[in-house]
């Protein structure tokens, strides 16, 4: 796998995944712990303060990913 | 006698949650706040109390304790630990080392007596899981570079708890003399050996005895299987925490892990609030006094050796400020060791100061912990750089630390080339994106190129270190602790 995404074991809590976005060390890290809960960290920059972070549920993660992939498909 | 026992039990559990509720709305920990209300309902109050000193509420807490250690062992990552844990181990050990050597000096100096300075030595030198990973997730930072050293300390913790429980247990049992007392030692590490040789290759067989698809089942037979094998240490003059953990370790390695972890929870929360109302039903107020000055030499003492300790770490991680600070002042919080410690020496007959003791030193620490991992960024302010590394200069602005224990390799800023990959343009080939190591300068191919030159060279030369030289990337990767860094973090080590 090349390198893009960081992967870390957060011992007791889940699995931590990093990516760097795009410009002034702006970064994403989604932790995804093991009861199915996802948490979203927003850095819009290097700094050591989260912009935001997002709490989603397992159904609101793949919901998520679905958007964001380009498969989400909306029907009336 | 059935209907008032009912009604204590009742009412403490309730009071316990509503006070912990509002704990919680102040943002501290529940551990305090239970122990609280038992305090409030208990015995050494000057209005009549509702919870007395009986079998029944004996073995109420002895479930408390057993299921608390129980869903421990289950959630415990030994396969990550077994897998990469030697750099963890090393965290973890310098943590403990600082703490407990400190804390048994310091029981030593309270003077109570040598096995009452072993439990204290304990007391201080375990801090809270709960505590601590409830903090970690409160402060918002799970993304920390340090958050997974933090974690890993609190899990080699657990490692020593097992270990310093099956020889305390022996020396504050019965046995008289030398001989006795190693035997007794020798049949507790038996028994975690023995227990541990299951979890590893014996698995199988337990989850036979209690696996099922069905989730009624399932939870009666592990709750049994769990009571049942701590019953049995305490038997064999073993600690039933001990049994308890090794029995929740087995059964975490298999297949049922997950549901028995997510059955668990309630059963444990429920009996492990139990188990801090009944001691804080205990603590007999009209002894806090005497310990005051002694709780607050071990706080002032705790702060500082972790304070210490998480510098040690940092250094050993070449981390900032930032996070030195972080890993110095979270593992502060102390509950449910320190208490089952307690408990421990209490039933052993050991000095009631003891308990006093162990009641303020929680308390103070449980209000004190939140307080101090949120305001840790103030201390970060004031670490010299010299105390971090040499020739080391902080950038003010504040970024974050990275994971990586190998910036002192960083010796090649700038790339070879930047045309190409070399070995490539040699044959031919074709790449995707190139990057450079660190290290040497050389240049390869990225992952998802044919011909991995860059991977390449790591699995050759050794050198864990490479970084994007794509336009308008910047970041670095380190293969051997597999951690993503910020273009940042290489440039202020820069050689």
């Amino acid at each position: 796998m090349d390198p893009v995404v960081g992967v870390v074991e957060l011992y007791g809590i889940g699995t931590r995944y990093d990516m760097p976005v795009a410009g002034g060390g702006g970064r994403l890290s989604v932790v995804a712990r093991r009861d199915g809960q996802r948490e979203l960290y927003v850095f819009a920059d290097a700094g050591e303060e989260p912009t935001a972070v997002v709490p989603l549920s397992d159904e609101q993660s793949r919901l998520l990913a679905a958007v964001l992939a380009g498969t989400y498909f909306h029907t009336r | 006698m059935h209907a008032t026992e009912l009604v204590a039990l009742g009412a403490a559990a309730l009071v316990a949650g509503l006070l912990a509720r509002w704990g919680r709305s102040l943002r501290l920990p529940t551990v305090p706040f239970f122990m609280a209300a038992g305090i409030l309902l208990g015995p050494h109050v000057p209005w009549p109390g509702l919870i007395h000193e009986s079998e029944t509420w004996e073995m109420l807490a002895a479930v408390g304790i057993i299921l608390l250690l129980f869903h421990l062992g289950v959630e415990f990552p030994l396969r990550q630990v077994v897998e990469g844990g030697r750099k963890i181990l090393v965290a973890g050990s310098a943590y403990i080392a600082a703490n407990v050597a400190g804390g048994l000096a310091y029981g030593f100096l309270l003077g109570w007596g040598v096995r009452e300075a072993l439990v204290v030595a304990g007391i201080m030198g375990i801090s809270s899981s709960a505590i601590v990973t409830k903090l970690l997730v409160e402060t918002r930072r799970l993304a920390n570079a340090e958050t997974p050293i933090l974690l890993g300390v609190i899990v080699v913790e657990d490692i020593f708890l097992a270990l310093y429980l099956a020889v305390l247990q022996p020396l504050l049992g019965s046995a008289e003399g030398p001989l006795a007392i190693a035997r007794d030692v020798a049949v507790s590490f038996a028994f975690l050996l023995a227990l541990f040789v299951l979890a590893r290759f014996g698995a199988r067989g337990v989850a036979a005895l209690v696996g099922t698809d069905d989730d009624e089942l399932l939870t009666v037979g592990f709750f049994g299987l769990a009571v049942l094998v701590a019953g049995t240490s305490e038997l064999l003059g073993v600690a039933d925490a001990i049994g308890a953990l090794m029995i929740g370790l087995v059964l975490s390695q298999t297949r049922f892990r997950q549901r028995i972890e997510h059955r668990a929870l309630p059963l444990r929360d429920v009996f492990a609030a139990l188990f801090f109302v009944v001691f804080g039903a205990s603590v007999d107020l009209s002894g806090l006094g005497a310990v005051a000055l002694p709780v607050l030499g071990a706080v002032v003492l705790t702060v500082c050796l972790n304070v210490l300790a998480g510098l040690l770490v940092a250094r050993m991680y070449t981390f900032n400020q930032r996070s030195a600070a972080n890993l110095g002042l979270t593992l502060l919080g102390r509950g449910e060791f320190a208490l089952i410690l307690a408990t421990l020496a209490a039933t052993a007959g050991l000095d009631p100061r003891v308990g006093s003791f162990t009641a303020l030193y929680v308390l103070v620490l449980a209000v004190l912990s939140p307080v101090a991992a949120t305001n840790a960024h103030l201390l970060a302010r004031v670490i010299p750089d010299r105390a971090m590394r040499l020739n080391w200069t902080y950038v003010r602005t504040e970024t974050m630390s990275s994971g990586c224990a190998h910036l002192d390799q960083v010796a090649v800023l700038e790339p070879e080339t930047r045309d190409g990959c070399p070995q490539c343009l040699e044959t031919g080939d074709r790449w995707v994106h190139l990057r450079s190591c660190l290290v040497c300068g050389q240049v390869g191919c990225c992952d998802d190129s044919p011909n991995r030159h860059a991977t390449a060279h790591y699995r050759q030369a050794g050198h864990p270190l490479v970084q994007t030289i794509e336009p308008g990337e910047d970041w670095a990767y380190c293969y051997d602790d597999r951690v993503l860094l910020q273009g940042t973090d290489v440039r202020r080590v820069q050689p």
